[in-house]
């Protein structure tokens, strides 16, 4: 093959090249932000279940045993486990650990209170309406945290 | 070698939850005592799968497994070559035998 002949084929494939070049660029590109994309949205519902948990542990030990308060049981038990299901699926990590919602379900569900026959109401300031708060806060909080480390940093920095 | 196989929303309860008999019905304790260790005495290795149940309470997880050691049924050590825990979500599988392992055998 002679020089002009080489010109001639990159003539044709140079700009062929670059226009796949740049489709596989853009399309990873669009990739992995509807990837973020889903990720953000089936965090924000679970984030959502988190305080819906929350708000309703702390509705049910703050009546005694009622119709009420047993429909509020019903309701939270099952959350609780789509709650842990969800983070399953998440799989975020905040350090080396997946985040799971344990600390939170042992504090609704392991309290002495929870469920327990013959429990009295508890008054707004008891220890375990406290331990509640804080663990739906801290689950929260471990959950955005390691969603911006996961998805935030990965656009910052990754280009490719 | 003899195994057995306890499925927990068909053999117990959907949605175990409290941890003594004194607090309600389909208890930790319940589970452990009546159904529990008399498998664990009458088979070599015991499963107890978990799927199915609607929910699944912190408490009810101490006490059936944990109790086990702190009631001085068996060790840590001997439920970890006698007893497999089948969920669908691993984080309650970890949890429990993190109760096992955290347990201590009453005085």
């Amino acid at each position: 093959m002679e020089h002009r002949d080489w010109l001639e084929l990159l003539r044709w494939t140079l700009p062929s090249l670059v226009v796949i070049l740049g489709w596989s660029v853009v399309s990873r590109g669009n990739d992995r932000r509807e990837t973020r994309k889903e990720k953000r949205q089936f965090l924000d519902r679970t984030l959502a279940s988190v305080e819906n948990i929350r708000k309703n542990a702390i509705e049910c030990l703050t009546q005694g045993i009622c119709d009420d308060s047993k429909k509020l049981e019903l309701a939270i038990d099952p959350e609780l486990l789509r709650m842990e299901t969800s983070l399953a699926l998440l799989k975020l990590k905040d350090g080396k650990n997946i985040v799971d919602g344990k600390n939170l379900r042992k504090a609704v569900s392991d309290n002495g209170q929870y469920r327990v026959a013959g429990r009295k109401k508890l008054d707004m300031d008891h220890r375990v309406l406290t331990e509640i708060n804080s663990a739906a806060a801290e689950l929260s909080a471990s959950l955005e945290k390691a969603y911006r480390d996961t998805y935030q940093r990965d656009s910052a920095f990754k280009f490719w | 070698m003899k195994t057995m196989t306890i499925f927990v929303a068909k053999d117990f309860s959907k949605m175990p939850c409290v941890r003594m008999r004194n607090d309600g019905k389909k208890s930790g304790e319940e589970f452990r005592d009546d159904i529990l260790v008399p498998a664990l005495k009458s088979n070599d290795k015991v499963t107890v799968d978990l799927d199915g149940v609607l929910s699944l309470g912190s408490s009810f997880l101490e006490e059936a497994f944990g109790g086990l050691v702190r009631k001085g049924y068996y060790t840590a050590k001997e439920l970890s070559s006698k007893l497999i825990v089948k969920f669908q979500v691993e984080s309650y599988v970890k949890e429990t035998w993190d109760y096992v392992k955290a347990a201590r055998k009453e005085q």
